[in-house]
């Protein structure tokens, strides 16, 4: 870099500085310095912590805001067509090459010089042009052989199971196949004759459509050929063609250039649609050691990939003790209520998802939920969703009608505002009363929910199904929300409750028989999977009453609510809520 | 590097970012490139504040651009940053021809921020992200067209200096309205 970022004289480098060493495009002694300097300097460590973060803030902003709240990407109407058609003309810059080349030679006045000169070019590009033009046998080999000694490495991974889905398209029609190795697939839908007929015609097998081995056989039967292999970024494409008169004129296959995984095969008939076979998705899941002997285990892992083996299906007691392991490793790691992660409960599996906000949370909950079978993750982190432009978690299921929901047309007036920093002295401390009262509230409800959430997800019918032990187990995750509820809800009402009374007494407001403290002491205890639900809200409805007479909200439809309305509906949450409290006993 | 010359195999195996559209296959290549950039590339215009229209508009007269320098035998080594810079020019160009605002539209930036939606998550994910959401959209109106556009462009994968040859300015100049940016939007995390 040539230009000057940091001046000598200058003892902290400059935020440009900063942001070029955070990008990793300083250069030459700024680098040197600059890493010097941070070595020793803590406040421009502290400001590159602060960069980093406004990254992550935007990367964040872009990926939950802005991306899903544009309209739905539509692919320019014919450009696909349009470029193949030009890219299949011959060139027109040639073309005009060519006739400025004639006119030159035609040209009477030319001279010979010219001429020799153009031939000596011609004959050395051509030379050039021929030497490099070989035909890349050896390559196509070595292409073939990397992707058929790939294939049986990943798909017959021991303690593994692999699952490809491909999809199989021929002219109109499509038909979808998954195939796998450690367990059997059914998702499938079987081809039509003539497609069978032209998957036959170049050897191709429907039980393993995408087989770089059987490309490779049908590839040596060829003796009339010419191949090529082009590379893109994320991939390698062998294409065969066929010289001479056959029905097939090309056949391409084409690997990841990852772990040279077949992923794609195109072939183009003369006389048919072409056929075409892709992967959509691949999952490699693994397996705990079985307990089985090795003998057997070797039996079954080495079938050939070829031939789906069955293993047994998980029982539903299996299914249960896997989905309250997995429960359980969220809870250890505080995922539960930091990313909460979406689980569902699939025939043979247990689907989860969960966005991390950083690659090194996505390693940590990827590490606790590792070796608990039948689940399938999918964790995401910023980097690698906008490295492989994945989308969040549920993004697609989003409701609408949250969407709406959070474009309030009408406001709230607040009634007793005034009264509020009458009371507490001033407008600053009436806003940081209304501040530490919603954290203590959003402290709460991040426990009240995960509760619910749990709740839900044990009805009655499956609970009664569940054994003592894993009910145990459920009742402890419980414990720990409700231990940390009652801690947190008691300091919300501890700070909400002395203002609350006041303005009652101060708009004289008669409430029978609820006073301070007025809850009765004599309640039983209840299920937490029944009074997950009333505490839920009764917390909302608490926290949605008191803010509104005091701070302006935002609602969907217009709401005349009374300071007597809003005060009693207070009282009335507060009571309710104090109750759930009351009977949300130790498990 | 997509190249318009061809090479022998061996050497566009080996050397990874080789590949070679000699005439026939370049319909293959720029499909493919299609393929994988296109959504991102619209992604990045409606972003950028260009309409749904002018976006199809601009991703195909970048796409012939990019067909028009293979077929000329241009040397290409990343196509997405190539289109990006393309695409950038098309729009700016077009700026100046309609005189109208292509930048940051603020209003439109509040349409986006209003709709902070939860994305299916429980309620308490909900208030926590819709006031995290807030204090982005208060920082977010607050950088200038250009921050904007330079994190829109560092997002999609544009390295400083690239995007300051984009601006024709310097690669400092670029580094500190970046900074300017990250610093802002960062000290909100810090609060």
């Amino acid at each position: 870099m040539s230009e000057e970022l940091w001046s000598p004289t200058d003892q902290h480098p400059p935020l440009a500085v900063l942001t070029l060493y955070l990008e990793g495009e300083l250069e030459g002694s700024d680098l040197l310095r600059a890493k010097n300097h941070l070595q020793d300097c803590w406040e421009c460590r502290r400001q590159l912590a602060c960069l980093e973060k406004g990254i992550y803030a935007f990367v964040d902003h872009r990926r939950e805001v802005l991306i899903p709240s544009l309209p739905p990407f539509v692919e320019p109407s014919g450009l696909l067509r349009l470029l193949r058609e030009r890219a299949s003309r011959s060139k027109p810059s040639i073309r005009q090459a060519m006739a400025r080349a004639l006119r030159i030679f035609i040209t009477p006045n030319s001279r010979p010089a010219w001429i020799s000169g153009t031939v000596s070019v011609i004959t050395a590009l051509s030379m050039v042009h021929f030497a490099l033009l070989r035909p890349p046998q050896m390559e196509a080999a070595e292409f073939l052989r990397r992707a058929c000694s790939a294939a049986p490495a990943l798909r017959e991974r021991p303690h593994a199971i692999f699952c490809e889905k491909v999809r199989i398209r021929r002219g109109d029609r499509v038909f979808e196949r998954v195939l796998g190795h450690g367990a059997s697939f059914s998702n499938t839908s079987l081809p039509d004759i003539p497609t069978k007929d032209a998957m036959q015609s170049v050897g191709m097998d429907w039980r393993d459509p995408l087989s770089a081995r059987r490309f490779s056989e049908w590839h040596e039967e060829q003796r009339n050929r010419e191949d090529k292999i082009f590379v893109l970024p994320a991939s390698l494409t062998l294409r065969t063609t066929l010289l001479g008169q056959n029905d097939v004129r090309y056949a391409s296959l084409t690997v990841s250039r990852a772990d040279w995984r077949p992923i794609a095969e195109h072939v183009e008939f003369r006389n048919q649609p072409a056929l075409d076979v892709t992967e959509i998705s691949v999952e490699l899941r693994e397996l705990p050691v079985p307990t089985k002997p090795a003998s057997v285990s070797r039996a079954v892992l080495n079938t050939p990939s070829l031939q789906p083996t069955r293993i047994d299906s998980p029982t539903e007691t299996q299914l249960n003790d896997a989905e309250i392991r997995l429960r359980e490793a969220y809870h250890n790691i505080g995922a539960d209520v930091r990313e909460i992660p979406w689980i569902q409960r699939k025939k043979h599996e247990i689907r989860t998802e969960a966005f991390a906000e950083t690659t090194a949370r996505q390693k940590e909950i990827l590490d606790a939920i590792k070796g608990i079978p039948y689940v399938t993750p999918r964790v995401s982190s910023p980097e690698t969703t906008v490295q492989a432009g994945a989308t969040m978690p549920m993004s697609a299921s989003a409701p609408t009608d949250i969407l709406a929901s959070s474009q309030g047309t009408h406001m709230t007036d607040p009634p007793l505002a005034q009264n509020l920093s009458d009371h507490l002295g001033g407008l600053d401390r009436a806003n940081q009363f209304l501040i530490d009262t919603r954290n203590a509230y959003l402290k709460t409800l991040v426990e009240a929910s995960a509760l619910k959430r749990l709740a839900d997800s044990y009805p009655d019918p499956l609970w009664e199904r569940l054994s003592p032990e894993s009910r145990m187990r459920l009742d402890s995750i419980a414990d720990d929300y409700r231990t940390r509820i009652q801690a947190n809800a008691q300091d919300y009402l501890r700070l909400l409750d002395p203002i609350l009374w006041t303005m009652i007494r101060q708009e004289n407001l008669s409430v029978p028989g609820a006073t301070p403290d007025s809850h009765s002491d004599t309640l039983g205890c209840t299920s937490w999977r029944v009074d997950a639900g009333p505490l839920l809200d009764s917390l909302q409805q608490l926290q949605t009453s008191f803010r509104r007479l005091f701070i302006t909200s935002e609602t969907d439809k217009a709401v005349a609510i009374s300071v007597e309305d809003l005060l009693r509906e207070s009282i009335d949450s507060q009571s309710t809520l104090k109750q759930s409290l009351k009977v949300l006993c130790r498990p | 590097m997509y190249q318009g010359h061809n090479r022998s195999a061996e050497l566009v195996v080996e050397a990874s970012p080789l590949i070679v559209p000699a005439r026939k296959e370049l319909a293959d290549v720029i499909e493919r490139i299609y393929q994988d950039h296109c959504r991102d590339l619209y992604v990045y215009l409606l972003l950028s504040g260009s309409s749904p229209t002018d976006a199809e508009e601009f991703l195909q007269e970048a796409f012939l651009r990019l067909l028009g320098s293979f077929q000329e035998g241009k040397q290409i080594e990343n196509p997405k940053h190539w289109l990006l810079r393309v695409l950038h020019n098309i729009r700016f160009d077009e700026r100046r021809r309609s005189s109208r605002l292509v930048a940051l539209d603020v209003n439109g930036l509040d349409g986006f921020l209003g709709r902070s939606a939860p994305l299916g998550y429980g309620p308490e994910t909900a208030v926590l992200h819709s006031e995290r959401m807030e204090q982005l959209r208060a920082a977010m109106v607050q950088l200038t067209d250009r921050q904007y556009q330079c994190l829109l462009l560092r997002a999609e994968g544009l390295k400083l200096r690239e995007i300051a040859q984009m601006f024709g300015v310097s690669t400092a100049s670029i580094a500190e309205s970046c900074g300017r940016a990250m610093d802002k939007l960062g000290k909100l995390q810090h609060e």
